[in-house]
């Protein structure tokens, strides 16, 4: 009942308008399906970032930027933390096992962290991709995307490389003994070593800055400067033995000196400041879609007058209207449909470039996942946009076969 | 016995006072062929409009046959259009895209889901009948003579019983003019058609075998070949 060569010849004589009105489509599903690929992907990705982080436990001072730090290994200024807490937490009954952090020193723009080897091993459960876990000071283990492997040496940086203030550490060689498992976060990018060796290491630079005959390169105009105090740590992770113990840990650690959050819980404070800027990137990304779907429908209402009179004659020399009625309409659909499926593969596309191009600047994995309702979003708009096709072909049925006589 | 019978036809507009077409009564028989003359704006393409059920009139009735137009649901009215009128249009109203073949065939595919055997064979039996051989080429770039006769050889395709033509030859030269003629004539009297034809071409009105002049949207003359009368 419906001849094809009359589809093959309408989309060969009308590509253009097809063409760019299908990618109008296109672009409009995927921006919305990217919006809404990233959005997950950034509560995923942040999710399980923080996962191995139950409790963290910090100076006073900002409880996000403690977190951002600790879990995203964001540098900024941290303020130190007596070292006793780290011993206090180690023996304390709630604690499986807790591990002291010290931020400042880099490598090649990757962060050198000291720590104890039971952050390496989280408490004696997680095996190493390779090597084995430091034993003696100077030796390194490191994250799975350093580049580095087992063997190579490493010299260190006070400050990030480039920054005002950054210099080498000239005598500290650190040898890698160990690799640690994909993570999929800053991690990966990270370089752990003995807490003990960074202490040790601010020592001698200490010493050697006060030996130093040049005044103005004062310790204090440095943003890591505190840790060139002795036996100071960044944070401390903790692993309670229960949820309850999780609870009683932060309410101790909460009051004096010191501040104790749950990462999770920080992230999703951040989350709800974010929840307008997401709302209004989703609701662009509608708003796209909704313009786009205006204009398709003007495109059609017009096409369709248009070809009044062609449609037209073509009942007059015996075509069904229902037949013509579909014609129209599958021209519509096919249209609709190649838009919004090339979309929804250009958005997840896109989304998968976006992450990729994140995790490499920031190690920070954004896992692009569709989740079921990204289905439902597609199957809404597939069904939207086949019965908003339905309105232009009934415009059809109002058109009288006399008009193809008349000019 | 007339195949087509026109009884009170009465065509007005909303914006003209005077009704465009006014026919007491009008009878045609089968196997007749018929020119329809007139000076323009007489009512001549109303003419065809109606007794081909492509609109219907204010009042009166138009019988074909038997079956009353006027009665008929839209979508049984296409039907019985498709299987009994060929209709050639001034403006030929060829598929663009479609080549000169598929478009001699195009109504037909939108009567069966798998076209019979005969029927293609039909259109290039037609084909070669009028004279045109473009193979692939898309119909719009055909002479007008080509598309012309494209355009009779699809409203040939069914065989239908009636063949009405608003215009044939008036957009053709007189050479190409005359072959659609020929051709008209020749297939309608190798099948035992009736045709009406809308022409101001004195030729083609020659060749009928009785000829209905308009004015006004009235008939003022009936008769058998009379083609004295010069329409510009
Ligand atoms: N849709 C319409 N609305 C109002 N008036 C119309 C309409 N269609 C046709 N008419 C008028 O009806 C009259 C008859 O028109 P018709 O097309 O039948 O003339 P015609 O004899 O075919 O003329 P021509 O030789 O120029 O084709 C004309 O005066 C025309 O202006
Ligand atoms: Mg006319």
């Amino acid at each position: 009942m419906i001849p094809f060569s009359i589809l093959r010849a309408d989309f060969r004589r009308l590509w253009a308008g097809a063409f760019i009105l299908s990618i109008l489509i296109m672009a409009a599903t995927a921006l919305n399906i990217t919006v809404s690929l990233e959005e997950r992907a950034m509560r995923l990705g942040s999710a399980r970032a923080a996962e191995p982080f139950d409790l963290i436990v910090g100076a006073p001072g900002s409880e996000t930027q403690l977190v951002l730090s600790s879990v995203f290994l964001q540098p900024a200024l941290l303020p130190l933390l007596p070292a006793h807490y780290s011993q206090r937490l180690e023996q304390h009954p709630l604690v499986a096992w807790s591990a002291p952090l010290a931020f400042g020193d880099f490598y090649l723009e990757m962060p050198i962290i000291g720590t104890t080897g039971t952050l390496i091993t989280q408490g004696g459960q997680r095996p190493l991709a390779a090597g084995h876990p430091f034993s003696a000071p100077f030796e390194a283990v490191v994250g799975f995307s350093t580049g580095l492997k087992v063997g190579e040496t490493i010299k260190p940086l006070h400050g990030q490389f480039g920054q005002e203030g950054a210099h080498a550490h000239d005598k500290i060689i650190y040898t890698v003994v160990g690799m640690l498992p994909k993570q999929n976060n800053a991690w990966d990018k990270a370089i752990l070593v003995p807490i003990e060796t960074i202490w040790h290491v601010h020592d001698i630079e200490e010493d050697s800055r006060h030996d130093d005959d040049d005044p103005d390169i004062a310790v204090e105009d440095h943003p890591y400067q505190n840790l060139a105090h002795k036996t100071g740590v960044s944070a401390i992770v903790v692993k309670p033995k229960s949820v309850a113990g999780a609870y009683q840990l932060r309410t101790q650690f909460r009051s004096g000196n010191s501040i104790a959050v749950f990462p999770a819980e920080v992230l999703t404070r951040l989350y709800g400041l974010l929840g307008n800027v997401r709302h209004l990137l989703s609701v662009i990304a509608w708003g796209t879609q909704l313009l786009v779907g205006l204009c398709v429908i003007l495109v059609a209402v017009v096409h369709v007058n248009q070809r009044k009179r062609q449609i037209a004659a073509l009942r007059a020399f015996g075509a069904p209207r229902h037949a013509l009625f579909i014609v129209v309409w599958f021209e519509f659909v096919t249209l609709v449909l190649a838009g919004i499926a090339a979309g929804m593969l250009l958005g997840y596309w896109a989304a998968q470039i976006i992450s990729t191009q994140i995790a490499a600047q920031s190690g920070f994995a954004l896992p692009v996942e569709m989740a079921t309702e990204d289905w439902w979003n597609m199957l809404q708009w597939l069904v939207i946009a086949t019965a908003a096709s339905l309105a232009p072909a009934a415009l059809i049925y109002r058109h009288s076969p006399a008009q193809a006589l008349r000019d | 016995m007339p195949i087509l019978e026109l009884k009170d036809i009465s065509v007005s507009y909303p914006n003209c006072d005077a009704p465009v077409l006014q026919l007491p009564r009008l009878q045609i028989g089968q196997g007749e062929a018929v020119a329809i003359l007139g000076p323009s704006g007489s009512g001549k393409t109303t003419l065809v409009s109606i007794i081909s059920g492509l609109e219907y009139p204010a009042t009166g009735s138009v019988c074909w046959d038997g079956i009353n137009l006027n009665t008929l649901p839209e979508a049984q009215k296409d039907q019985w259009r498709a299987e009994n009128i060929g209709l050639v249009m001034q403006d030929f109203h060829l598929y663009p895209g479609l080549s000169a073949f598929e478009n001699i065939l195009l109504p037909a595919r939108f009567r069966y889901w798998h076209l019979p055997r005969e029927l293609k064979r039909k259109a290039s039996d037609l084909l070669d009948r009028i004279d045109v051989h473009t193979g692939a080429r898309p119909i719009e770039k055909l002479s007008r003579g080509e598309m012309q006769r494209v355009a009779v050889a699809r409203a040939l395709l069914m065989s239908p019983p009636v063949l009405i033509a608003d215009e044939p030859t008036a957009s053709l030269d007189v050479t190409n003019g005359e072959q659609v003629i020929e051709l008209l004539l020749d297939l309608v009297k190798e099948q035992q058609m009736t045709l009406l034809a809308v022409t101001h071409d004195r030729r083609l009105a020659g060749r009928m075998t009785r000829c209905l002049t308009l004015e006004n949207g009235r008939l003022i003359k009936d008769g058998v070949n009379e083609t004295e009368r010069d329409f510009t």
